[in-house]
């Protein structure tokens, strides 16, 4: 455990540290929020009904812009070289990494959804159930984005390939988060696409650092 | 060839499939494997425009499904066999499996190209549209997308023996997804537009339908089967050319 | 440092070992065997296979051929053989935004070190003073020196050193050569790769290990 908490806190020192990425993720998301209703049109009922799919596309896309960090700097510095004789397994240091970059990536998208929500003009109920939905399903995402980190660990052009591996693959959270969140639908509908963003987190988050401590082992090598 | 024979083991898969021994064996398929897909393709496409009815509603143009149903089992078809591969590359580290693996890639892209573009022909007639928005149409343009991620990240490796074993864990990632994509499209297409269209596996499709249906499919399969051994062949020959460069490099850096 | 400390009995067995990168066969059937107070200084011009050599040792890289390391009435389970080597490769390890003391205290928490001896090893490696400075902000030799000092703060029976002495001056070459020879002394087993030759105290038990390209 000793180990773990280690990992985790130096990563999200390092990454408060860094400094400039937090603030590229905000600006870039906040971005899509203007450019988005400019393309539109300023339509308040067409902007509100499309407001939880412009959301999720906004979050999905911005996350996808700090996927390179979250192996890049400890395989350009031989940090995970030196791992492979630590404490913990490549597994577990996959887990601490997806913690972290939920944390240092989701996490503020989520907290900066409200503003997206007022740009958007979607009311409150709506708010917050995407924000909800965003909260259940970002886990899904990171843990693609994971894979698709370690599987470009040790190329140049990593930053440039993952993204496109990560969102074909990310389809399927984008329904159930949407869908989740459409003020339009039956009850129903809207709960069980709830449980299915719900079971694809928890299997992604369950599967994804074992298939990414496999690609950074076999990209070590 | 002859210095090859020591390093074969005795078990038969793994003689099948050593590249020296592949090379000798795949050479005798080429042209049965050709002649038959050209025989097949010659009567699947004699029945099909000659002994299948136009259909009641779309016309003539129901025949591009025999086109446009073998190119979508194709586009499974193949993934199916890099999933396979994939498993081969990772768990007995065999060469064979990555170069099946990389030949198939580019072919699963052009079927699964070639199941959209009939699709959307078919649909124009159809549905009025070159493109709807139907479930089997939506996922298999996302496994296109998958396609083209394989194949991108096999392009971007420079070192391709590490490429292969990092392209095998997306292709069972992908695997393990398309099931997850194919539902989720389904239920998200059944949200916005319960819709019935006309379904090439109807529950009642005569005989006059199925025969050409079914040695069309043969027909492309074969044809798969046949570009495939093509591309595997042509990758070991590159894999033996690229060694040979190797060795010259190597040996004019010690001769300097 | 605790000179009293002894390591188990340790040998290092390899038969035969061949390793590949990509199409290139860089080490084609080498043997070794070495055992605790043992200094194996690895030699051999570039792309003699030095590196490709550690990293096989170390477990990272597939090889073919034997590797085998074993420690004298070992619980392996109880302290898993991966975790008794330590290997610092050409790389350094260090994130630059944090400081030399953060560095070093998150490593000596990662290998099960104790963060009680960072003080000291910063002090033996001379850079005692720059303790609470941002080790990006400090010069390629203090750098190595912060990464060196990682070897201080837990007790690892194998140490693996890929060119320990790259961008240290000669002080450091000197430090180097002393940190090797206590721990030959404690009846530790050293791996290095070498460029410039590293000269332990007289009584060192040195093996040298020359390697030329395939």
């Amino acid at each position: 455990m000793r180990a773990f908490w280690a990992l985790l806190v130096r990563d999200l020192k390092s990454a408060s540290r860094a400094g400039g990425s937090l603030t590229t993720l905000l600006a870039f998301y906040l971005s899509l929020g203007v450019i988005l209703p400019i393309a539109i049109g300023p339509d308040k009922p067409l902007l509100a009904s499309l407001g939880p799919a412009l959301i999720w596309t906004g979050v999905l896309l911005s996350s996808l812009l700090g996927l390179d960090r979250i192996f890049v700097a400890d395989h350009e510095d031989g940090s995970l070289a030196a791992f492979r004789h630590s404490r913990l397994s490549l597994s577990t240091i996959s887990f601490v990494k997806l913690i972290v970059h939920w944390l240092t990536t989701a996490l503020p998208l989520i907290v900066l959804t409200p503003v997206m929500g007022v740009l958007l003009t979607i009311d409150l109920q709506t708010l917050l159930s995407v924000m909800l939905t965003l909260l259940l399903g970002t886990p899904a995402i990171a843990a693609l984005s994971l894979v698709a980190a370690a599987l470009s660990v040790s190329l140049k052009r990593g930053a440039v390939i993952a993204p496109i591996l990560v969102m074909p693959l990310a389809i399927p959270a984008v329904i159930f988060g949407v869908g989740a969140a459409k003020p339009l639908l039956g009850a129903g509908q809207a709960e069980t696409a709830l449980l299915y963003l719900s079971a694809m987190s928890l299997v992604f988050v369950a599967f994804a650092p074992f298939a990414a401590a496999l690609a950074l082992r076999l990209s070590q090598e | 060839m002859t210095d090859q024979s020591e390093t074969i083991s005795s078990n038969w898969f793994s003689q099948l499939a050593h590249p020296g021994m592949f090379m000798r064996w795949s050479a005798y398929l080429i042209w049965p494997l050709g002649l038959l897909s050209i025989v097949l393709f010659a009567v699947g496409l004699w029945f099909a425009f000659f002994h299948s009815p136009a259909d009641y509603q779309m016309g003539e143009t129901v025949r591009i499904m025999y086109v446009h149903v073998p190119n979508a089992w194709l586009s499974q078809f193949c993934y199916g066999l890099m999933a396979v591969s994939a498993v081969g590359t990772l768990v007995w580290r065999h060469p064979m499996a990555d170069v099946s693996m990389k030949a198939a890639a580019p072919l699963g892209a052009a079927f699964t190209a070639m199941a959209l573009v009939t699709g959307s022909l078919w649909g124009r007639p159809t549905w009025g549209t070159f493109w709807e928005w139907d479930g089997r149409m939506t996922s298999t343009l996302i496994l296109f997308l998958i396609y083209l991620g394989l194949i991108a990240l096999w392009r971007t490796f420079e070192d391709q023996l590490r490429a292969a074993k990092v392209v095998a864990v997306l292709t069972l990632v992908g695997a393990v997804n398309i099931p997850i994509i194919k539902f989720s499209v389904d239920w998200w297409n059944t949200l916005h537009q319960p819709s019935t269209f006309f379904r090439a596996d109807g529950p009642k499709a005569p005989a006059s339908i199925i025969t050409p249906l079914l040695t069309m499919t043969l027909a492309f399969t074969v044809l798969f089967l046949l570009l495939h051994l093509l591309r595997m062949r042509t990758e070991v020959t590159k894999r033996k050319a690229d060694r040979l460069e190797h060795l010259k490099i190597a040996r004019q850096q010690k001769g300097a | 440092m605790n000179p009293s400390a002894k390591f188990p009995q340790i040998t290092l067995n390899i038969k035969g070992l061949q390793c590949k990168r990509g199409e290139r066969t860089v080490l084609a059937g080498l043997d070794l065997f070495a055992g605790s107070g043992t200094f194996v200084a690895i030699r051999g011009p570039n792309g003699a296979g030095k590196s490709t050599f550690l990293m096989a040792v170390a477990g990272l890289l597939p090889f073919s051929g034997e590797v085998s390391i074993a420690l004298a009435d070992w619980d392996y389970d109880e302290h898993p053989l991966h975790e008794q080597m330590l290997f610092v490769t050409h790389l350094n390890a260090i994130k630059p935004e944090l400081t030399v003391r953060e560095n070093l205290g998150f490593w000596a928490d990662m290998v099960d070190g104790s963060r009680d001896r960072i003080g000291d090893a910063l002090n033996a490696a001379g850079i005692g003073q720059l303790a609470d400075v941002p080790a990006g902000a400090m010069s390629k030799g203090q750098q190595r020196r912060c990464s060196l000092a990682r070897l201080l703060i837990a007790d690892k029976p194998i140490w693996l050193l890929d060119e320990p002495t790259s961008a240290l001056d000669k002080s450091g070459d000197k430090w180097i050569a002393g940190l090797i020879s206590d721990q030959v002394r404690r009846g530790g087993l050293v791996l290095a790769a070498t460029h410039r030759p590293i000269v332990p105290d007289d009584d060192i038990n040195i093996f040298n290990l020359d390697l030329e390209p395939v």
